[in-house]
């Protein structure tokens, strides 16, 4: 029987059609609206022009502007900066986090199977609500974290360094018990982070946890037959096992910090400063907060796309020369 | 004849006469005519879409209880109330009155933002005085507010607030201190707070970043000491000499540690938070907050819950900001005229009256003079809103110009560089936002 070529495209065609829509159409709309000069409070001017006389192309309204702009707007270079310091601390806590978790609930049992089940909570709570959960719970007055990280950190730390101080000739300044972990622009942007790991780490252990099933249990046993210790098996067997995995968290991880956007807007609002403005923040602000300038902020998205591309091409051509 | 008899035969006279009364009271607000209403019902079956953020609040919930069961009744409209948190309204706003298929009729909007959407309103010049709106009855920060200081009225006003003192009335007397009348008032008065020893910030500032709400008492300070945002050739003028002894006395309060160190990170309702919590004597903010402190779980807050006028300036200006929360018709509204209608009715003083009367739904958020003068209104609010009037009789805005979203973020970074940095030199700091603000205004062609 002849085989219909355009069964298949019948069955795609509502998912192609879906993502046309939502997807390309977005994407080639702001590249369009990023050669001109288009502002939400004016009716747009725009090259393309389809009148009577069929389609026409005004060429004096394609601009480069907005770009140019980009280069020299201090504010959209120090969030790209901060974006990068956010990716890094995250990412790094996440996976780091992640594995460790892993390695302790990995083994068999109830209360293992219960831990792992109840991982998945953080990831499931949405980024906006752990903004403000956040918020709360850095407030010096009120704050469990405030607290926990008072009794836990500084408290011990200063009662060890009073200790030292006892000394002859010893005046090591005291911890302050006074930290305002959002007024700071380091702790800030490293609480912020922590709001993510809290979310992101437990998936990741979950990740992690299958991967380290998977390998077998020969492989340790070799290892200790050889005489190897616990430390040495983790670092040259099960990490080196894990790579590939960790890739894949990393670069997944990394895709998702580089769009930080919910927990900026309710638990730091930016701040102290620009200590916190992502790039995906300050884009929603240029384009429908503050300006309103849709070309603005469309150049702004390419520019991060480009970057993004360069990144992810060095990347993944290092992680293969290295393979 | 017994007693209760007695009794019994006063109580239904007693319900026998009120009735009339009742009956005619009832009639008052259920009849279109005192609303300037048309009785026909021509726009019957037609549903209007309200984009306005926290229908929750007491004010906007009472009355959109009474536009579903009175409007509605008398005009066959019905209205349906968006309901946004407040950190998305704006980016709603912009991205609902610019769409040319928007299904919202009418819109809510903070001042400053109205700005950039003022082309997209319907002008309500016309609608004012067929309406025959008293528009005499809206002080002049608010009718500035409405008409972005022009000719044309984008909306009407809705929803305002004035800065009010909140303070501790116990706290104060301990200390043997008035209310304070100006800024250099408070700073004494925290001085003195801190030298009794009492276990209490003396005042709570907002510092933070979140939605710029460290700028609102900021404009105070600057009006106060004369100067402003910008001088008559919209060149930034928050730098000079009077702004710089401005904003050292705004950042007083948190260097000379009268201000807990954690407000470089708080907002207007964690810095009132203090107060309604017991932690802090004063706190300067919208009225709309009082009923937080008067209603505090904290016995000693509630019963020592007080009221002022926002302090001024030593030797200066009292001026604060009258921050306006107008209510316009989109132009792509296809229910103009039904908008109009329903215009009428929820700005009237009726209602306005009714709803700040509205024991359901206790809010104390008036707008209009005669309702900020009305005495059984103070009555019920104790007194608020004649403290409230008299802050509006010295109110200002802020320059209503679409630019000015873009220059906010740069005031409110610059304040809170100021709060989080100790060692930040002031003049440097503003200086350096006086060119990012001349920056926006030079690429508006201010300057051309």
């Amino acid at each position: 029987m002849r085989k219909k070529r355009w069964v298949p495209w019948v069955l795609v065609g509502p998912a192609l059609l879906i993502i046309v829509l939502t997807t390309i159409y977005p994407l080639l709309a702001a590249l369009y609206f990023s050669f001109h000069k288009y502002k939400l409070r004016s009716p747009p001017q725009f090259a393309i022009q389809i009148g009577d006389g069929g389609i026409s192309i005004d060429w004096s309204l394609l601009t480069l502007d907005n770009y140019a702009l980009a280069f020299n707007d201090s504010r959209f270079i120090n969030s790209l900066q901060v974006t990068f310091w956010f990716t890094v601390i995250s990412v790094a806590l996440s996976v780091i986090i992640g594995l460790g978790i892993a390695v302790i609930v990995q083994k068999g049992g109830k209360l293992h199977t219960l831990t792992k089940v109840l991982l998945i909570f953080p990831f499931a709570v949405s980024p906006a609500l752990k903004g403000y959960s956040w918020r709360f719970m850095l407030n010096e007055n009120y704050g469990i974290y405030d607290l926990l990280i008072d009794s836990l950190v500084v408290k011990p730390i200063n009662f060890l360094l009073s200790i030292v101080n006892a000394l002859p000739f010893a005046e090591i300044p005291l911890v302050s018990e006074s930290i305002v972990w959002l007024g700071d622009k380091f702790w800030a942007l490293f609480m912020l982070a922590m709001s993510e790991t809290w979310g992101w780490a437990p998936l990741i252990a979950l990740m992690f946890v299958g991967a380290l099933g998977s390998i077998d249990e020969q492989i340790f046993e070799a290892a200790r037959i050889d005489g190897a210790n616990r430390l040495q098996i983790f670092f040259r067997v099960t990490l080196p096992l894990l790579r590939p995995v960790i890739l894949i968290v990393t670069m997944l991880k990394t895709i998702f910090s580089l769009k930080m956007f919910d927990q900026v807007v309710t638990m730091t609002g930016g701040g102290p400063v620009r200590a916190t403005q992502t790039i995906n923040y300050y884009i929603h602000q240029v384009g429908f907060v503050r300006g309103l300038d849709i070309g603005y902020a469309s150049a702004q998205s390419y520019i991060l796309v480009v970057i993004l591309t360069v990144c992810a091409v060095l990347y993944v051509s290092l992680v293969l020369n290295r393979d | 004849m017994t007693v209760v008899r007695k009794l019994m035969l006063l109580l239904a006279l007693a319900i026998f006469l009120s009735l009339p009364f009742g009956a005619a009271f009832a009639q008052d607000v259920m009849d279109p005519a005192t609303f300037g209403l048309d009785a026909s019902k021509p726009y019957d079956g037609t549903h209007l879409k309200f984009l306005i953020c926290c229908s929750t609040a007491a004010q906007f919930a009472s009355a959109a209880a009474k536009g579903d069961e009175e409007f509605t009744a008398m005009t066959g409209i019905s209205v349906s109330w968006g309901d946004l948190p407040f950190g998305s309204f704006q980016e709603q706003l912009y991205l609902e009155a610019t769409n040319p298929n928007t299904e919202f009729d009418i819109v809510a909007f903070v001042d400053a933002w109205g700005t950039n959407i003022y082309d997209f309103l319907h002008p309500l010049n016309d609608f004012v005085e067929e309406a025959g709106i008293d528009w005499n009855d809206y002080g002049p920060a608010y009718q500035g507010a409405a008409t972005g200081n022009s000719d044309t009225i984008y909306g009407l006003p809705f929803r305002g607030h004035p800065l009010l003192l909140h303070y501790r009335a116990d706290v104060l007397e301990a200390v043997g201190m008035e209310p304070p009348a100006t800024w250099q008032d408070v700073s004494a008065i925290s001085q003195a707070i801190v030298d009794s020893g009492m276990d209490i910030t003396p005042i709570a500032m907002q510092y933070g970043l979140n939605v710029d709400q460290n700028l609102f008492n900021w404009y105070s300070h600057l009006w106060g000491a004369g100067t402003d945002i910008f001088d008559e050739n919209w060149e930034p003028s928050f730098n000079n000499e009077a702004g710089l002894a401005a904003t050292e006395q705004y950042m007083s309060y948190l260097r000379d540690g009268y201000s807990a160190e954690a407000s470089v990170a708080w907002n207007e309702q964690e810095a009132n938070t203090e107060l309604v919590q017991g932690r802090a004597a004063m706190f300067v903010g919208w009225w709309w907050m009082a009923s937080r402190m008067s209603t505090s779980d904290i016995a000693e807050v509630a019963e020592n819950a007080a009221f002022a006028p926002a302090p001024g300036w030593e030797g200066g200006d009292i001026a604060s900001y009258g921050y306006l929360w107008p209510v316009g018709i989109l132009k792509q509204s296809d229910s103009l005229d039904a908008a109009l209608e329903y215009l009428k009715w929820l700005t009237h003083p009726i209602t306005e009256r009714r709803i700040v009367l509205d024991e359901e739904f206790v809010n104390n958020v008036a707008v209009r003079l005669s309702i900020l003068a009305d005495p059984e209104v103070n009555e019920f609010h104790n007194g608020l809103l004649e403290i409230a009037s008299a802050v509006l009789a010295n109110a200002r805005t802020i320059p209503l110009i679409p630019e000015y979203t873009e220059i906010i973020p740069v005031l409110a970074e610059a304040i809170n560089e100021l709060a989080t940095d100790p060692m930040a030199d002031t003049q440097a700091v503003l200086d350096l936002a006086a060119e990012d603000v001349r920056f926006v205004m030079q690429a508006a062609g201010y300057y051309d």
